[in-house]
């Protein structure tokens, strides 16, 4: 998605999820370059790190985003909330890149 | 026809419900996608829905989602995203006439088309809500043989009627009374309103007695405890079992020999014997599902 967007250049950032229990919250934020950085809070996210990394990195890699940083604060969430959780962030955020897009036109 | 005593609801955009819902063995999970969602928040929840379909076990509960009407602005973007992340029954919400029952037809006919899913494997349940929707039930839910189900909600029909609700339930008695008709005509379920006042429970029994004595074969519910309740006043007592058991058996018999007429205990055995046989059976969980 991002890399066939012609506004890629354009950085836009957007949140999806809540601070709850078995939620988690997730900003995703699109760059132009630099790859994928993944920033984890939560009490226990130290204990699944490289499980939370990889349904985040499989939800970008779906979308075809291969440059973001993401921030996310799990609240024991499961694979398949983080996964739509980063893929709802994402869509946000392109479509801001669209309005942006939109408003330069 | 297939067993639907319970509908539970669930607000597609809270992880828990996910992975609580199955626990309580309700006969449908209703993920919802209209009214318990906002407007800001559809996407998150249609994301969320797609994910835990692709990811989740749902036990012995069917699951069925609650879209957005296709007058709106999210219903489209429901079907083309969830359909093709597993879900295979739709309650539609407001539906008014056959032409509502129509575009969804044509639309999940598209997406299966486009993902090459079989052809009609989505099915639909009609959500009548409103009384242009009550008297136009019976074209309704004869627009497309996807539709397997109706239901009927009391809260948009009584605003539409200009009466409050009662708890004598009054003003919903017409309704109640034509919309399992309508389904048996049809030869599909027909699934009772919520009841809300979750502090008045023998005001629940009482309403699931009469939704079950007006012909409804479920009733949706909004929270766990109303579940057994439900399940114990919609089965079938073991004599009815039985007997139903018996005239399917005779039916059997009767047709392996070319039978044409079979009596059970003295009492001939014609259709729509037979048909309440299978019903009995589908409620007991003892039936074959004939959905298709």
């Amino acid at each position: 998605m991002c890399k066939e967007t012609p506004r890629c250049s354009i950085i836009a950032a957007a949140t999806a999820g809540f601070e709850r229990p078995q939620d988690c919250k997730v900003t995703v934020q699109l760059k132009t370059e630099g790859g994928i950085s993944i920033r984890l809070h939560g009490a226990n996210a130290h204990m699944f790190d490289r499980s939370i990394r990889q349904s985040a990195e499989d939800a970008l890699r779906k979308l075809d985003v291969f440059h973001a940083d993401v921030e996310l604060m799990d609240f024991d969430s499961l694979d398949f909330t983080i996964r739509a959780r980063v893929a709802t962030a994402v869509r946000r955020a392109v479509c801001e890149l669209q309005k942006a897009g939109a408003a330069v036109e | 026809m297939n067993r639907m005593r319970t509908m539970l609801f669930c607000p597609a955009n809270q992880p828990k419900h996910y992975i609580n819902a199955p626990v309580f063995h309700p006969d449908c999970i209703i993920f919802d996608l209209e009214d318990s969602i906002p407007p800001s928040e559809k996407d998150a929840a249609r994301d969320l829905l797609c994910e835990a379909l692709l990811a989740l076990p749902f036990g012995s509960s069917q699951v069925c989602a609650r879209m957005n009407s296709l007058r709106t602005p999210f219903g489209e973007a429901d079907v083309r995203a969830i359909v093709p992340a597993g879900i295979r029954f739709l309650r539609l919400p407001m539906c008014e006439s056959a032409d509502d029952v129509s575009a969804l037809d044509e639309l999940l006919g598209e997406v299966e088309r486009e993902h090459r899913i079989p052809l009609g494997s989505v099915k639909i349940q009609c959500s009548i809500e409103t009384a242009r929707g009550v008297l136009n039930a019976r074209q309704t839910v004869s627009a497309s043989p996807r539709v397997v189900s109706l239901s009927f909600g009391a809260e948009d029909y009584t605003r539409s009627m200009g009466v409050g609700r009662s708890t004598e339930g009054t003003e919903l008695l017409y309704a109640r009374m034509y919309l399992p008709v309508v389904a048996a005509a049809a030869g599909i379920s027909a699934v009772d309103t919520v009841w809300a006042d979750l502090g008045d429970t023998e005001g629940f029994i009482q309403e699931v007695q009469q939704a079950k004595s007006l012909g409804f074969s479920g009733k949706s519910c909004i929270h766990p405890s109303q579940l057994s309740l439900v399940h114990d006043i919609f089965m079938p007592s073991a004599e009815d079992i039985e007997s139903a058991q018996n005239i399917i058996s005779a039916m059997k018999q009767a047709e392996a020999e070319g039978i044409g007429v079979v009596t059970v205990n003295g009492k001939m055995v014609d259709e729509p014997v037979v048909s309440k046989a299978r019903r009995i059976l589908i409620q007991a969980g003892k039936g074959d599902d004939c959905n298709e």
